[in-house]
């Protein structure tokens, strides 16, 4: 009986160790510092993490072996980054930056590869006539024809709520406004709710989003619905266009096609650049940083807007560099013309 | 004259003195200790107050799949005290730690920071084995907040910490002399069994979280098979006078496997404090039940 007594007692003792072990224990993969492991360890982070292989239905298995077979144990650091770099264009995403000491890889295709469509000095000498105001990274104005403008170039500039009271005063006059976002590169999308509530009356749906929940290509969550509440301080109702280009990215790109779903909105000029991944961060054994998209941020007709916002339609186009070489910047030129007869 | 002036003045003064010190010297009588034994006796606090200096290493996979390492420093309260109900049986005890760690990758390219507060309380039943040695064991409640902090992350810049348990607890203690020192010599180990904690999924944001107001399922059900912290504190108490000199020793280990995340977080401490017990009263016929002893 003791004998029985005793062993009960030990196998319990054991199987609460060994569930101790199992659990405590468990292996996080460690990725050696030399070419193939740093390579693995950054090919290993997208292919868990990275949130748009199915949509931009890449396989990256291939394209990790593609560029594995470039690797060899004496390539020198600068050699591994250019490797690495050029297996992450194969993402085609923005977002996506290996950052080393030496180096940052990125993909601007989208934007070399399409007009400018924003002239920062032919605004600022032909329409602002260098005399505007300017307040948490917003330059404004009432225009000759009374149409407001405000050109917002980055959403990193942190808007206060006192400033964009100040701001929409002092345009209250104006028969309508102008929300130049062009070459803005993104930045927090807490300032895109800030800009945004100031223009529903409303709780308003304006996206989804999801996350993923595992590392296979295919673990999202359901989409969960993004609401912005209206401010309130001071709303704007009038007509607005939106000034849109290829440089409008990231949080620029969600405020586009969050805006672009408003009625009495329009948004002009080109497609914006995209980038509608949430991006985290992570890191190689070299300390090298790795930036993704790792959470799609959906418009809110639950698209992707990974490569863009198409403008508001019959509203697409790109500048007329001619009349630019005299002073005319023909995207804002129709926006004005647009506002000043009413939005017709 | 003076001598004989010296002389009585003593003769006199111990005189005086000599019932009291009867008085002293004389066994407590059989009531007396019948008295002593059923009056409350008087529970002291024992108290330390620690600062710890030592080495955190973090690995958090939402954050990084690199370990950290760096300086951790810390300061420590402990609060034990006999039991109202059964004195001699059983004891409580409150414990609270506040670490801040600044830590780097092995590279030397990221850094990271940590904070953890942690507060448990504790009831256990103790054996007197020998004289001067006892075991105890028991139950903790604990509660934990904190985060980690790596600085040089886009939106997974840090992963907060948050947790309750409920969890197995034992203590040993040995009270000797060394020469004319006293020492006390405790080892005491915790180990959560099951509770509650935060943690965001695999790819989630704290954007989504906690600006959108997704925040369904960040509340995980803890238990071995996801989570397993342990905590080993080694102490032993120098009794100079009053009070007592703390060093020791404090391990803790937290773990975590949820959402395909994993959290790695090890201390290595050394202790060094004040201790002591603190009467509330002192009616020198009172029985005491000390936890030193």
């Amino acid at each position: 009986m003791k004998r029985k007594h005793i062993s009960v007692k030990t196998g319990l003792l054991l199987s609460i160790l060994s569930l101790l072990l199992l659990s405590s224990c468990h292996k996080v993969e460690v990725f050696e510092d030399d070419p193939y492991g740093n390579f693995d360890a950054l090919w290993t982070i997208l292919d868990e993490r990275y949130c748009f292989f199915e949509y931009k239905d890449i396989d990256w298995s291939q394209v990790g072996m593609k560029y594995r077979k470039k690797l060899t144990e004496r390539m020198t650091s600068e050699e591994l980054f250019d490797v690495c770099g050029d297996m992450l264009m194969e993402l085609k995403d923005g977002h996506v930056n290996l950052v080393s000491a030496h180096n940052t890889s990125r993909y601007w295709d989208w934007l070399n590869n399409s007009p400018e469509n924003y002239q920062e000095r032919l605004v600022d000498e032909y329409y602002l006539n260098f005399d505007y105001r300017y307040t948490s990274g917003i330059k404004y104005k009432i225009l000759p024809q009374n149409v407001g403008y405000m050109y917002y170039g980055s959403f990193s500039s942190a808007i206060g709520e006192g400033n964009l009271d100040q701001i929409l005063a002092y345009l209250a006059t104006s028969t309508g406004l102008i929300i130049d976002v062009r070459s803005n590169g993104g930045g927090s999308l807490s300032n895109v709710e800030t800009l945004v509530s100031r223009f529903i009356n409303q709780e308003t749906l304006v996206g989804y989003i999801s996350h993923k929940t595992g590392p296979g290509h295919q673990d999202f969550s359901e989409l969960y619905p993004i609401k912005y509440k209206p401010s309130n301080r001071i709303r704007y109702q009038k007509p607005v266009v939106i000034l849109a280009n290829r440089g409008t990215f990231s949080a620029a790109n969600n405020f586009v096609s969050v805006m672009k779903a408003l009625p009495n909105v329009v948004v002009m000029g080109d497609i914006t650049g995209g980038g509608s991944g949430l991006p985290f961060s992570s890191e190689l054994p070299n300390g090298w940083s790795i930036r993704f998209s790792a959470s799609p941020i959906y418009d809110v007709n639950r698209e992707h807007t990974e490569f863009g916002v198409a403008p508001t339609e019959g509203f697409k186009m790109d500048m007329d560099l001619e009349q630019a070489s005299q002073g005319h910047d023909s995207i804002l030129d129709r926006a004005i013309a647009y506002i000043a007869t009413g939005g017709a | 004259m003076t001598t004989r002036k010296s002389l009585l003045c003593a003769l006199l003064g111990a005189a005086l003195l000599f019932p009291g010190c009867l008085r002293a010297g004389e066994p407590v009588s059989e009531p007396l200790q019948e008295k002593l034994q059923e009056e409350e006796p008087l529970r002291p606090v024992a108290t330390a107050v620690t600062f710890e200096i030592g080495r955190q290493s973090a690995l958090d996979t939402y954050l990084s799949p690199i370990r950290y390492r760096g300086l951790d420093v810390a300061l420590g309260y402990e609060r034990l005290r006999a039991a109202s109900f059964a004195p001699e049986k059983w004891f409580t005890r409150h414990n609270v730690l506040a670490n801040f760690a600044t830590m780097t990758n092995e590279s030397g390219s990221g850094s990271m920071l940590s904070f953890y507060l942690d507060y448990s309380f504790a009831m256990l039943r103790r054996w007197q084995l020998l004289d001067g040695l006892w075991l105890a064991g028991g139950g903790e409640a604990a509660l934990t907040l904190g985060g980690l902090y790596n600085q040089r992350n886009s939106n997974n810049p840090a992963t907060a910490k948050a947790a309750i348990d409920l969890g197995a607890t034992a203590m040993a203690s040995y009270h000797l002399r060394v020469g004319r020192l006293p020492l006390t010599f405790r080892y005491q180990v915790s180990l959560p069994v099951v509770g509650a904690y935060f943690s965001p999924a695999f790819g989630q944001s704290y954007y989504e979280m906690f600006y959108i107001g997704n925040t369904g399922g960040i509340v995980q059900f803890g238990a071995w098979h996801n989570r397993v912290d342990l905590r080993n504190y080694l102490s032993v108490d120098l009794h100079l006078g009053k009070m007592a000199l703390r060093l020791g020793y404090r391990q803790l280990m937290r773990t975590t496997h949820v959402n395909h995340i994993d959290t790695q977080v090890l201390n290595h401490m050394f202790v060094l404090g004040i201790s002591g017990e603190i009467f509330r009263s002192a009616p020198p016929a009172r029985r005491v039940v000390s936890l030193y002893y």
